[in-house]
């Protein structure tokens, strides 16, 4: 069986380059958009209903972003946030999991309603799903602290 | 200026949590890339088949599945549409593989925010079971 080698170095570094030019793309601009007035803004409305699920609002930002485009641009702002130190163990475990279960939600439905499926059973499930472990998570987390305090 | 101080940032930012990434997608992208191309990928599909009929899903479908965790979903498009699915069947298959697909990959991007492989890929993959089984039993 002939291995094409050098096909699979192509395409690692095809992705690569292009993994590179979006996430540094992103990065400028978020580093913008933080240092904006706009930035206060959408903080300010997005804090309260998000916060009482026990998302703060730099994971907040994070998660519409992977949720609409994909993992490499939701991830590349989340790697950043994360290194800054702005966000909490509890935010990175959170996110990353909705993340991993929700993301591209808009490009990965429509290639499948594509070929034949239901777009609207595939959107909603996964959107419950990850509502719910993020409900779940919080929850679970906020019970551990209650007893680390305890003790 | 501001605005240049932001953009210097970011690209110095961007650059570094880009190579963090690609040092460790490119060698799992080849070693993904060869395991496909000498069929491996394929045949690990089996030890799916047991649990397929939880799913309402033909033992074949296998293989759809395999080829969306390890490679992505274009790739298990391709492999499915021969198969002749009834809708449902698609539908499970595409929630499914959108909540666990190109795991290699995206796993590793996942795991440079501090979060542990095992949880992510773990996660996925019983969520995108449960969500299987769940509207197989709810979709009559």
């Amino acid at each position: 069986m002939a291995i094409d080698i050098v096909s699979s170095i192509n395409g690692a570094l095809y992705l690569s380059i292009k993994l590179t030019i979006i996430i540094v793309s992103l990065t400028i601009i978020y580093e913008i958009y933080e240092h904006s007035k706009l930035y206060e803004l959408t903080k300010k409305m997005a804090d309260k209903p998000l916060n009482h699920i026990g998302i703060s609002t730099n994971a907040s930002i994070t998660m519409i972003v992977g949720l609409f485009l994909g993992i490499t641009y939701g991830a590349g702002i989340l790697i950043k946030n994360a290194s800054e130190g702005k966000m909490s163990y509890k935010d990175i475990i959170l996110s990353t999991l909705f993340l991993s279960v929700c993301h591209a939600v808009i490009e990965d439905t429509l290639i499948f309603v594509a070929v034949g499926a239901n777009g609207i059973v595939m959107l909603l499930t996964r959107t419950v799903l990850a509502l719910g472990i993020i409900l779940a998570l919080n929850r679970f987390w906020s019970k551990d602290q209650v007893n680390k305090v305890n003790k | 200026m501001k605005l240049a101080a932001d953009i210097r940032n970011g690209l110095q930012k961007g650059i570094s949590i880009s190579f963090k990434i690609v040092i460790f997608t490119i060698p799992f992208y080849i070693l993904v890339d060869i395991l496909h191309q000498m069929g491996i990928i394929e045949k690990a599909g089996c030890i799916f088949t047991p649990i397929m009929r939880l799913m309402g899903l033909p033992g074949d479908a296998s293989i759809v599945l395999i080829t969306g965790f390890f490679i992505n979903l274009y790739a298990a498009i391709a492999v499915m549409v021969p198969l002749g699915l009834t809708v449902k069947q698609i539908t499970i298959i595409g929630l499914m593989l959108g909540i666990a697909h190109n795991l290699v990959i995206e796993t590793i991007i996942l795991t440079k925010t501090g979060a542990k492989a095992y949880i992510i890929v773990a996660t996925r993959l019983f969520v995108s079971v449960f969500a299987g089984a769940v509207i197989n039993l709810l979709w009559q």
